[in-house]
């Protein structure tokens, strides 16, 4: 039987723009897999009701959440609220992916506490990416915020090919401190002089990313 | 959070002095991007966002010295 992925993605102000990008290449990964379906609430499709009927008829094993939120809600499209305390229950057996303003303390115990969801994958501050001021409309061309897309999209893919949470954590560290590695050493990257803060960015991305729950959870 | 002196505070702005102080870090979920300069303010601020640059610097400075990376 085909498992299911469901992801939100809104995309209303910058840094939802970002996220919903990081999502759609991640997206692109899954499917190279091609062994799962995906229910993508893209835009104004990431809205509680969407949401909540995914929930209810697909019962998705991963879901990815992007956006805006707080230590009890996520929030979708235009900042609606689409998981809190009277839908927490929906995530009962499910592993969480959540790139949430400081998400994995707070949010993810919430959803593995009063949620009972089996696995909770977050930041304990905001994901930080650094971009280039002239790309902010075209994410795709940015050269700077490329290492970072390649953190999130080895974290998807990881649990994707089917490594366990706490593999997948592991393997997306590994994958952090090579790129450190590559931005000490191969300054051709470097373009607008920006790889110390490059690196600065993503060892805080290393530093902050947890999983919560069970470790060996597979999709 | 590890306690840092103000030795160590002075050593990470002045780590971040050197970098162009109008590149722009986005942390998603906020909805805009602090600039190097804004970074070093809330570090002099003792902010929260300060106290987290803080600690991951120093953090990100101890493995340097470990040798770790290798860099």
């Amino acid at each position: 039987m085909t498992k299911t992925i469901l992801i939100t993605r809104p995309q209303h102000d910058r840094a939802t723009k970002y996220l919903n990008f990081l999502s759609g290449e991640a997206i692109k990964e899954i499917e190279k897999v091609g062994e799962y379906t995906i229910i993508d609430l893209d835009h104004i499709k990431a809205v509680r009701k969407e949401f909540e009927k995914a929930l209810d008829k697909a019962n998705p094993r991963l879901i990815i959440l992007n956006g805006h939120g707080s230590y009890n809600s996520v929030l979708g499209h235009n900042n609606e609220v689409i998981l809190d305390n009277n839908n927490i229950y929906k995530l009962n057996s499910k592993i969480i992916v959540a790139i949430v303003c400081d998400s994995a303390l707070q949010l993810g115990k919430f959803a593995i506490e009063n949620g009972n969801a089996d696995s909770y994958i977050g930041y304990a501050a905001n994901f930080m990416i650094i971009t280039e001021e002239s790309r902010t409309t075209t994410p795709h061309k940015d050269k700077n915020f490329k290492p970072f897309m390649e953190v999130y999209v080895t974290l998807i893919f990881s649990l994707v090919s089917g490594l366990t949470t706490g593999e997948s954590v592991k393997k997306t560290k590994n994958h952090i401190r090579n790129l450190i590695k590559d931005y000490g050493i191969l300054g051709i990257r470097d373009k607008y002089g920006d790889a110390p803060l490059i690196r600065f960015g993503l060892y805080w991305d290393l530093f902050y990313l947890k999983v919560l729950g069970k470790e060996n959870s597979v999709i | 959070m590890e306690s840092i002196d103000d030795t160590i505070k002075e050593i990470i702005i002045a780590r971040l002095e050197t970098l162009n102080q109008n590149s722009k870090v986005l942390l998603l979920g906020e909805k805009e991007p602090i600039s190097v300069k804004d970074m070093i303010q809330e570090i002099k601020d003792n902010s929260d966002l300060g106290k987290k640059i803080v600690e991951v610097q120093f953090a990100y400075m101890k493995m340097l010295v470990s040798g770790e990376l290798d860099l």
